[in-house]
């Protein structure tokens, strides 16, 4: 319905960037059309007459009014409750006074590997017989040494095109600083959610905040976070791009029961490479490329993961190699000189360094949080249906195609603002909705204005683009600066950019005053199934989407982009430019070692995945997940052995973003059958497979990126994606899976389970996965043979002696629940 | 740091507030209403059929007619099972009876989860599909019954607990997940003792 003089096609009142236009459009009544909540009356005589608690997909663009209005807020560091070395904190309760309960000893347990061997460490030189604190001093020489940054320097000879890493100076991988000890309670919170709504939203949060607490560590610093479920939901926590064990990996039946408490023990160590050197026992040096920046959690809970993470279970925590520490340190990347290379907490608790006014974070000044740096903006990206009559975030029943939201998010503020000064700043943006797929590119105000007001062409957007560059994508940061005018982020993508606003404005005389720039979304999507093709208005029939940027094949892109969040850039005084230098970070500079493809001769499997859609629901090569049995059983790579998996899109026109837990992938290939899109014809159509023409896209994508490490590849309409990874060091299930969170939940997920090499046939599929949580499985086994309760067994026998016809659901016996009288 | 609260003041916006309270018959002829006799209160599992399905309606009824005796001990009365029709026009009251009759559901069980045959008008239809997102977001594939999903839509519409999973998963694994979604007490879902 139109109201009389509200022009919802004229876009007049989206431009309210700044406190004159929204006067203006007040002025011209413009403000009156802007979506209002309707009464509460009205909303309860009929439920769907309250619009604004559905998906509003037509008006997905339209800013309200009060849009750019709240500042951005970066999330708070949170604050370990203890530190220690291995014997100070086992079994110590750590978390006095409020939780006596000792650390590992939580309802849920930790994970084994705290203080047990696994057998195939043996190859590490690990003894499994030897426990606790020993084990721990002798995994400081298995998992060999890394970096340190006092010698950094020296370490690193570095040329215009390569660093070359010598063996001098250098730290223990394994538990080289004081363990951390964190306590997350998972709680339901109130928080208002746009201005205009008429309560706050009960959220569901780590820790009282939304998103939750960032927290900061080094690599090769064992952390162990305490999670204690206060929501009337079952919870599991997925450390998303790290390296850590299957039990504090978030899979999705090990649970955080409500009520109860979990240990996640994440000891962020890098991974083992194997390098042949001709000695009996194998040879072996921690893999630096492994060494994660950017890191995400969020929950995996089983069928449910969609609901949860809307309702605002997400978080970011970052990591720091010491070569990182050296960019910064060095103003190679945007930092405040050494206070972003310190940790005050380094060698234990220090004091005042904690925020009076908000107990268990720190500070946020200099010398006070540890790796302080106002340069280095983490941003989480998210849209959300608000029910402005409730206030309540809906989670939309059209979710079960893949939620989307009309209210935009950046960590948690609807259309926030950031000031800024004119200097390079690092925004780590990562994609935590649940099933949008964001393309970003900056825009100067007056582009902005324009493109609300008539729209701006395909050529004329990337022309105006402001460019920027990307350093890393997802955990990893890049051996090099990409330049980039946009970037495509699809779900738990991160990208780590570095924007000068500096130069944005260098061209404008002082006397020109602040100036703003938008961070805006341009992809076309209107539903789960993704970003749309073809544009109805007009879009070239031709062009056709690609995840990547291919010259000559662009992703179609709204010639009215969705503004996220804007950016108001100061001038910083000289004295200040002085006291903190600008980074010096350019196209082109060299960040770390260049990373090398997985060789073919590595390769010891190929698995192919299809990923499609059937029975109305979602399948992995025709399957539902089933999380009691293994899809997968890759070796643990002792040998080197690595595996190339493809994953192939099974048509649709849907977009399926696939994310491996455990271990990093490199692009290997990526194909494109630009003819399959030009078939239009029902959803479900007979997928085409093999492609009838496939492209192979892979020269277009700098090779920077190709052999770059990642976590979540998205796989777009008609597409194939060859990865090579290698598997290494935690055996146990983990899995695999779309993270369009709602093709999750309806079972588009598989479990690979991760057994001891090198004897190990990749080609036979246990039977069923081992290390199970079978606490809601069986209905019986709450309490473990020893005693204790959580998980039964660790390391159960992996691979049965006989042939398996198929890794099916018929080949074990089902668990079913006792009957009950 | 926000305050930690549930205050009762604060309105809910769960799938029940949203979805009107829309008038149907079920397969024993009784006008019942969608919120106020199906839903409040209890735990449901909802799938859409048709009677002279071919496709994957017998095999999901079949699923369900297992499903009541494995319930039934978890659950009791608080379990609902709702098989609305797509073609409302076509099921009346009768033909719906006779359907459930096949699955030994035409009448009242005294130890199994009740489970009730659903029709209307075909507005009150589609508005109770759209409402429990139960359709296809491609209209050819929408408009044609025999193309449905072949899903079970469960959950505990007060807690405003829900999830949907392919009928075609072993019983156990949705026994499993049944129990996990739709349950009340922590013994119910997780079949330990809190």
């Amino acid at each position: 319905m139109k109201l009389p003089g509200c022009r919802r096609d004229s876009h007049q009142e989206f431009l309210i960037p700044s406190r004159r236009d929204l006067l203006k459009s007040a002025a011209t009544g413009a403000a009156t059309c802007a979506l209002t909540a309707p009464t509460p009356e009205a909303a309860a005589a009929d439920p769907f007459a309250g619009a604004t608690a559905t998906f509003d997909k037509a008006n997905q663009a339209r800013l309200p009014p009060w849009a750019f209005t709240q500042e951005l807020v970066v999330p708070r560091t949170l604050r370990p409750r203890a530190m220690g070395d291995f014997a100070a904190v086992d079994r110590q309760p750590v978390f006095l006074p409020e939780d006596p309960v000792p650390l590992g000893e939580a309802y849920h347990g930790i994970a084994r590997e705290w203080a047990e061997n696994p057998t195939a460490w043996v190859a590490y030189g690990c003894d499994p017989a030897i426990t606790g604190a020993a084990a721990w001093e002798q995994r400081k020489e298995c998992f060999r040494r890394i970096p340190a940054l006092a010698d950094i320097p020296e370490l690193f000879t570095i040329t215009p095109t390569s660093i070359a890493w010598s063996q001098r100076g250098s730290m223990p991988n394994w538990n080289a600083f004081p363990i951390k000890c964190y306590r997350i309670p998972i709680v339901e919170t109130l928080k208002t959610m746009r201005p205009d709504a008429a309560f706050p939203a009960r959220v569901f949060t780590y820790g009282g905040t939304m998103p939750g607490p960032l927290m900061k560590f080094r690599i090769g610093q064992p952390v162990v976070v305490r999670f204690d479920n206060r929501l009337d939901t079952e919870a599991s926590i997925h450390f998303h791009g790290g390296h850590n064990p299957a039990h504090a990996d978030g899979f999705p039946t090990f649970y955080v029961l409500p009520g109860k408490q979990r240990d996640y023990f994440w000891p962020n160590i890098l991974p083992l490479d194997h390098e042949d050197a001709g000695s009996p026992q194998g040879n072996y040096l921690p893999a630096l490329t492994e060494a994660q920046s950017t890191i995400w959690y969020h929950d995996h809970a089983m069928d449910i993961t969609g609901f949860n993470v809307s309702k605002g279970m997400a978080g970011v925590m970052q990591m720091f190699a010491d070569w990182e520490l050296h960019l910064l340190r060095t103003h190679v990347l945007p930092s405040w000189g050494e206070a972003s290379v310190t940790d005050p907490d380094q060698d234990g608790l220090a004091a005042g360094v904690e925020d009076p006014a908000m107990p268990g974070y720190y500070l946020r000044e200099p010398g006070k949080e540890p790796f302080f740096n106002p340069f280095d903006i983490p941003i989480v990206l998210q849209d959300k249906v608000i029910d402005r009559t409730t206030g309540q975030i809906v989670y939309d029943s059209d979710g079960h195609n893949g939620y989307l939201g009309d209210t935009f998010f950046a960590n948690g503020v609807a259309w926030p603002f950031k000031t800024v000064g004119d200097r390079k700043y690092r925004l780590r943006l990562l994609d935590g909705a649940n099933a949008r797929i964001y393309r970003l590119r900056i825009l100067a105000e007056a582009d902005f204005i324009r493109s609300q007001q008539v729209g701006l062409g395909a050529d004329e957007l990337a022309a105006r683009a402001k460019p920027f560059l990307q350093i890393g994508k997802d955990s990893w940061m890049w051996s090099e600066a990409l330049p980039r005018t946009s970037v495509v982020l699809a779900m738990a993508n991160r990208a780590d950019l570095i924007v000068d606003f500096g130069a944005l404005v260098g061209d404008l005389p002082v006397e020109a005053g602040p100036q703003v720039f938008y961070l805006v979304d341009t992809m076309p999507q209107f539903d789960g199934r993704g970003p749309k093709g073809k544009l109805d208005d007009g879009g070239d029939p031709r062009v056709l989407p690609l995840p990547f940027d291919v010259p000559g094949k662009p992703l179609v892109e709204l010639d009215r982009p969705i503004a996220l969040v804007k950016f108001v850039v100061e001038r910083e005084p000289a004295a200040f430019k002085q006291a903190h230098p600008d980074a010096t970070v350019q196209a082109g500079t060299i960040l770390m070692q260049p990373r090398e493809r997985i060789p073919d001769a590595d390769v010891v499997a190929v698995r192919e995945f299809v990923f499609e859609r059937g029975k109305g629901a979602w399948q992995v090569n025709g399957r539902f997940y089933d999380p009691t049995i293994a899809n997968a059983a890759p070796p643990i790579g002792t040998e080197g052995a690595a595996e190339e998996w493809v994953l192939r899109n099974g048509g649709g026109g849907w977009w399926h973003p696939i994310h491996i837990h455990l271990e990093s992938h490199q692009l290997v290939r990526y194909e494109k059958d630009f003819a399959a899109d030009e078939i239009i014809g029902p959803i479900d159509a007979v997928p085409v497979r093999p492609p009838i023409d496939p492209v192979d896209v892979t020269a277009s994508i700098p090779r920077t990126e190709v052999i770059a490490n990642h976590d979540t590849t998205i796989l777009g309409p008609n597409t194939v994606a060859r990865i090579r990874m290698r598997f290494r060091t935690w055996p146990g299930p983990f899995v695999f899976h779309c993270h369009n969170l709602e093709h999750e939940d309806m079972r588009m997920m598989f479990n690979f389970e991760v057994v001891p090499g090198p004897d190990h046939d990749p080609n036979v599929a246990p039977a069923a996965r081992t290390q199970g949580n079978a606490l809601t499985l069986d209905g019986r086994s709450a309490i473990r043979p020893d005693g204790r309760v959580g998980e039964l067994d660790w390391e159960q026998p992996p691979v049965p002696p006989t042939p398996v016809r198929e890794a099916g659901e018929f080949l074990i016996d089902p668990r079913r629940p006792p009957e009950r009288p | 740091m926000p305050t930690v609260s549930a205050s009762n003041a604060i309105p809910t916006s769960r799938l029940v507030d949203r979805i009107p309270d829309i008038p149907l018959v079920n397969h024993r002829g009784e006008d019942v209403r969608l919120v106020t006799d199906l839903l409040a209160g209890r735990a449901v599992i909802i799938n859409s059929m048709f009677t002279v399905c071919r496709g994957s309606c017998p095999g999901t009824s079949q699923t369900l007619h297992d499903l009541r005796p494995a319930l039934w001990p978890v659950f009791g009365p608080r379990l609902h099972i709702i098989s609305f029709t797509l073609e409302p026009e076509i099921d009346t009251a009768e033909e719906l009876r006779a359907y459930a009759g096949a699955y030994g559901a035409d009448t009242r069980a005294a130890n199994l989860p009740d489970w009730q045959f659903l029709t209307g008008t075909p507005a009150a239809i589609e508005r109770m599909r759209r409402g429990l997102g139960l359709y296809d977001l491609d209209p050819a594939v929408d408009r044609d019954p025999t193309r449905h999903a072949a899903v079970l839509l469960f959950g505990n519409p007060d807690k405003d607990r829900w999830a949907v999973l392919p009928s075609s998963l072993r019983q156990g694994l949705l026994v499993e997940a049944v129990r996990r979604v739709a349950g009340f007490t922590f013994e119910q879902r997780y079949g330990i003792r809190g």
